[in-house]
């Protein structure tokens, strides 16, 4: 086992490969954790995620933008790639799995895929409908995969108006389902009126909803490890 | 004065007897609301052209905008496929470049001959003829980092401007020329004196201002230049709250810039009156889709008050409009502008 200090140095270096989207050093990072004996959790979440928390931040003091994301988001993949096959499956109590897509009309998918990542990081099962989703997929992939949340984007103030008729079938399907929403042109406004539960307001706040998500789960998982342990 | 004379006075920072008003595009409005679908006015120029005029009779905007929502084909003439859809614009069916050899390889002509484009622009000299002595008749593509970006798509070309900086200035440049060779014909001709651009994808909410300043500006003002020089204006609408960097937005040598509903209208006319004529900026979902007749009208009267009392101005929404927007919001946004006198 590493020690401490070693465990520390790891740990960050993971976490500022992801804040300055160093592909590389993700990679070598991951590689040393397994190599000193660290937990796939402990790397994943307290270095990779740790450093995408900081780099939402950048992104709500607008130092960060969309290109810098996507390409933090690389680096967390090219670590997360290494460190998945070694994680414990986590029981966290949530049976985490989720539909996500862009509605039909909008190709626009960048912010869906990165919530999409934080999905997959906090170790949901992810099925991703990609973009231009046919309206009736979101409900038959929903009713396939018996997912408990399904989220919606939409980037067009011309396309949106579709994420309604989804959420009205899904609820006449399964008035249990949790829906969630976001995209530049939503607001919190429009997801009470159309009857979701959640709402991530754009790009910004999609991110910091997932993160918020994740963090929240880190803590579940954290309360789950103190009683277990 | 004419609707026409009074927006292009203000593009010209003047001050006209009336507050200008236009919608941006409105294409996916007008056509639900004509009742057809993008593919069955694709190779129908007179569908298309009366849709313009019996939709500008209904409007009454100061502008009229042929080809919104065809703005896809200008990408795909050069070798991609296009999809249509019963919901939203047509679209790409794949991206056409990912590295420098095939963007060497396409050939700026082929959009001389493809059909959808040509129909566009037939539609569009059969609707100024019609009503361009009262309307400013216009056409719309993307903006050079947007066109650029649906060559090679989105997320590669936002990180190609990390890993390949040199990648993505000959893309967007590429870009410009091919806008440059679309409406040449056009504007030569005499036809357009005002062409329209959307850059959506330089938004202020994806783009830092760093980027804006590398990648889209020098670019937007290549083109702008370009149209200048043929006394042509231009209007470019850029997305996302560009608060930030509207100090930039007269350098893109562009006639108007339209603003988004995030950007702060009172410092726009702060920092661009004087400078350049600016639109904008009224919520195209909360006050537009979602606002009562009542939230229209105080929407406008409020930017107009904060920005377009001294000419250079132009009411509009911030983006363009969904297509399910009530018929009367449009009428009341046309409406307030129309009786402020200036």
């Amino acid at each position: 086992m590493a020690t401490d200090e070693k465990r520390q140095e790891i740990l960050d270096k993971l976490r500022n490969a992801v804040i300055q989207y160093d592909e590389d050093t993700a990679k070598e990072g991951a590689q040393e954790a397994l190599d000193n004996g660290l937990e796939g959790n402990d790397a994943i979440f307290n270095g990779l995620v740790s450093g995408m928390e900081e780099v939402g931040r950048l992104f709500e003091s607008q130092e960060y933008f969309v290109p810098e994301l996507l390409m933090c988001a690389d680096a967390l993949y090219a670590g997360l790639d290494i460190l998945k096959p070694h994680v414990k499956k986590m029981d966290l109590g949530v049976r985490g799995s989720v539909v996500i897509g862009t509605v039909e009309g909008d190709v626009h998918d960048i912010g869906k895929n990165i919530v999409k990542m934080m999905f997959d990081v906090a170790g949901f099962t992810v099925y991703d409908l990609g973009r231009d989703v046919p309206l009736d997929k979101f409900v038959e992939e929903q009713i396939k995969t018996d997912s408990d949340l399904v989220c919606l984007s939409a980037m067009m103030t011309t396309t949106m108006v579709g994420m309604k008729k989804v959420i009205d079938n899904l609820k006449a399907k399964n008035p249990n389902i949790k829906i969630m929403i976001g995209g530049a042109p939503v607001s919190q406004d429009i997801a009470d009126k159309w009857g979701a539960d959640g709402y991530a307001k754009d790009a910004n706040n999609a991110l910091k909803d997932a993160i918020n998500m994740i963090s929240s789960l880190k803590k579940m998982k954290e309360e789950a490890e103190s009683k277990g342990g | 004065m004419t609707p026409r004379e009074i927006i292009l006075k203000a593009f010209e920072q003047g001050k006209p007897e009336r507050v200008p008003v236009t919608l941006f595009g409105a294409g996916m409005w007008s056509i639900k609301e004509y009742g057809t679908t993008f593919k069955d006015l694709s190779l129908d120029a007179g569908k298309m052209a009366d849709m313009l005029v019996k939709m500008s009779g209904k409007l009454i905007c100061d502008m009229v905008y042929a080809g919104s929502g065809y703005n896809n084909f200008h990408a795909a003439a050069l070798g991609g496929g296009i999809k249509f859809r019963e919901i939203g614009a047509p679209d790409l069916e794949a991206h056409i470049v990912s590295t420098e050899e095939d963007l060497m390889k396409l050939d700026l002509s082929k959009i001389d001959s493809n059909e959808v484009i040509n129909t566009v622009k037939k539609a569009l000299r059969l609707t100024k003829s019609k009503i361009g002595s009262e309307y400013a008749v216009t056409m719309t593509a993307w903006g050079p980092y947007t066109l650029g970006a649906r060559l090679v798509g989105e997320e590669t070309m936002m990180k190609a401007t990390f890993k390949k900086p040199d990648f993505v200035h000959k893309i967007v440049d590429f870009a410009t020329d091919l806008l440059i060779h679309l409406y040449e014909p056009v504007v030569s001709d005499g036809t357009l004196e005002v062409i329209s651009i959307a850059d959506p994808t330089a938004s202020g909410d994806l783009i830092s201002k760093k980027q804006f300043e590398t990648f889209a500006l020098p670019y937007l003002k290549k083109f702008n230049d370009w149209a200048r020089s043929k006394n042509v204006h231009t209007l470019v609408h850029i997305c996302g709250n560009t608060t930030d960097r509207l100090d930039l937005f007269p350098l893109t040598g562009a006639s108007c810039i339209s603003l988004d509903h995030k950007t702060d209208i009172a410092k726009a006319k702060e920092v661009l009156h004087g400078k350049m004529c600016f639109g904008g900026n009224v919520d195209p979902v909360k006050i537009m889709l979602q606002g009562t007749v009542g939230q229209v009208e105080d929407a406008c009267r409020q930017v107009i008050q904060t920005a377009g009392t001294d000419g250079g101005f132009v009411l509009m929404p911030g983006c363009d409009i969904p297509p399910t927007v009530p018929y009367e919001n449009i009428q009341k946004f046309m409406q307030i502008a129309r009786e402020w006198k200036l």
